[in-house]
């Protein structure tokens, strides 16, 4: 009986150490995730303008228009003409320096411009490459005066996003070791304390099939248990920082991008986890005849 | 039939566990091993059980030559085996029934014949009001004769077992002794190894004596 309750209090501890550290792995990844998709939906946002000449006539403007229209790589254009580009500059200035509102000579060089919104395709570096390309293109058109990718901007922008990403696989790389590590010291604890129990069972003619298979079920079954507790960790603190971000910071609809596991992650995680269980049980065994040969 | 042939063990250099061991026991012979701490019964066992492999020599165990067994032949040799260590080796966390059921589960046995059978060894070792204790709540004389009863239930062609009586008194030593001679009388040979002198001499059986791991003296 004693033995009895030890075995449940080892199972115990093992299902809470290795749920915790699942518990870890799974926010972590759920946290890359999220900040990785919110990097992209905000980086989706890439635009150029399009300058044309001040004194251009409507003729060059609809040949623009509809080159940049007829262009596979743009989603939509939205044509800001001369007045309606002073105006704004106004409005923007205005507050500022109010003086400059009354330089007739100076609101004659704001030039009408299309902002051009891109298709977001891919990568954030191969969305900028394939605009700084067409940038270089368009300047060459009749008509325009000049382009701005914004590219300084979505260049850093997408190199943070980068370093990001970088930084998550470095972190989750040492983390999925660390878990091998806690999965692995779990299992040999487990396996080594019935050690007297393997030995009984082999003296008694058991097969390594009939002395392995139920530790192998009990080994996977914590396994399986742990995983199954931290996605309900997990499940539980995303619900509420929905909630938290939905309540308290609306306005960045946070809670509208947000995105939980998909099936398809949680069951590649789930055979990942009980892989891991399967080759550490194995290797533990290997390492348990070997100690006592030795 | 158990045969040992210029066998050698040995765990460092200098010293020999067993040495120069030339023997043969006959099937279903009942044979009592005698000697001090030390002169290598242990070491005999373990060599019989295949838990040890010899430094040299040849050792056969019924159709099983032990020297050249493999991994897998193992299991099936160790099934025709009775064993009764000297520590009892019993499961703690499982009841007498279920320690005493092992050799026939591990066999794959239909659990009504596997309940039929522990009944049978355990009244046989006095034992019957046991059944759903825990090793823990038992006697050491209790613990010993759970280990008797898990080694004969497969009614095994050879059957080992180290100071079987240690922990009993007189009367129920006799008793398991008893025990050990019908289980001989069903063709299974007994090897047993004991201190108790009187005991072996009541029972006038074949005796292997072994002093510093060789055979000191063979009486029938």
């Amino acid at each position: 009986m004693k033995e009895y309750k030890q075995k449940s209090i080892q199972r115990v501890t093992a299902v809470s150490i290795i749920g915790a550290t699942f518990s870890v792995i799974l926010g972590f990844y759920l946290l890359s995730k999220n900040i990785s998709h919110i990097l992209s939906i905000w980086g989706e946002a890439n635009k150029m303008i399009v300058y044309l000449y001040s004194d251009g006539d409507d003729e060059l403007r609809i040949n623009v228009e509809n080159r940049l229209k007829s262009n596979i790589q743009v989603e939509k254009i939205e044509f800001v003409s001369k007045e309606q580009a002073i105006s704004d500059f106004n409005a923007q200035i205005s507050g500022y320096l109010s003086g400059l509102q009354s330089d007739k000579a100076l609101l004659q060089v704001i030039p009408p411009y299309f902002e051009v919104y891109l298709k977001s395709e891919g990568s954030l570096e191969q969305l900028n490459t394939r605009a700084r390309i067409l940038a270089g293109e368009i300047k060459e058109w009749l008509g325009v005066e000049d382009v701005s990718t914004g590219s300084l901007w979505t260049e850093k922008y997408s190199k943070l996003s980068q370093s990001v990403n970088t930084f998550f696989i470095f972190i989750g790389l040492i983390l999925f070791g660390l878990s091998f590590f806690v999965v692995s010291s779990s299992i040999k604890s487990n396996l080594f304390q019935r050690a007297k129990e393997i030995e009984i069972l082999e003296m008694i003619g058991a097969t390594r099939f009939y002395i392995q298979r139920p530790i192998f079920i009990e080994s996977l079954g914590i396994i399986a248990l742990a995983f199954l507790l931290a996605l309900m960790a997990n499940s539980l603190l995303f619900y509420y920082f929905n909630s938290f971000f939905s309540a308290q910071l609306s306005l960045l609809n946070l809670n509208q991008v947000f995105q939980f596991l998909s099936v398809l992650e949680i069951l590649t995680l789930f055979l990942i986890s009980i892989s891991m269980g399967m080759i550490v049980t194995r290797w533990t065994f290997s390492r348990l005849y070997r100690y006592r040969n030795t | 039939m158990i045969e040992f042939s210029h066998l050698y063990k040995s765990y460092d250099k200098k010293n020999h566990a067993l040495k120069d061991i030339n023997l043969k026991i006959d099937s279903g012979e009942f044979v009592f091993l005698m000697g001090p701490s030390g002169a290598g019964k242990s070491t005999f066992f373990k060599m019989i059980t295949a838990y040890d492999s010899p430094t040299s020599g040849k050792i056969k165990v019924g159709s099983f030559d032990l020297n050249s067994m493999k991994e897998k032949d193992l299991a099936s040799y160790r099934r025709r085996l009775g064993i009764v260590f000297q520590d009892f080796k019993l499961l703690p966390d499982r009841t007498v029934y279920e320690n005493v059921s092992l050799p026939l589960r591990v066999q794959k046995h239909h659990e009504t014949f596997v309940r039929k059978r522990a009944t049978e060894v355990l009244e046989l070792v006095g034992l019957a009001e046991k059944f759903d204790q825990f090793p823990e709540f038992l006697s050491g004389g209790e613990q010993q004769r759970t280990a008797i009863a898990r080694a004969i239930i497969h009614q095994p062609g050879v059957l080992i077992a180290d100071e079987p009586t240690g922990n009993l008194d007189p009367e129920m030593s006799s008793k398991i002794i008893d025990v050990f001679e019908k289980v001989c009388a069903q063709g299974t040979t007994v090897v047993i190894a004991t201190h108790d002198h009187e005991l072996v001499k009541r029972k006038n059986k074949k005796t292997i004596e072994l002093r510093n791991g060789s055979v000191f003296q063979m009486s029938l």
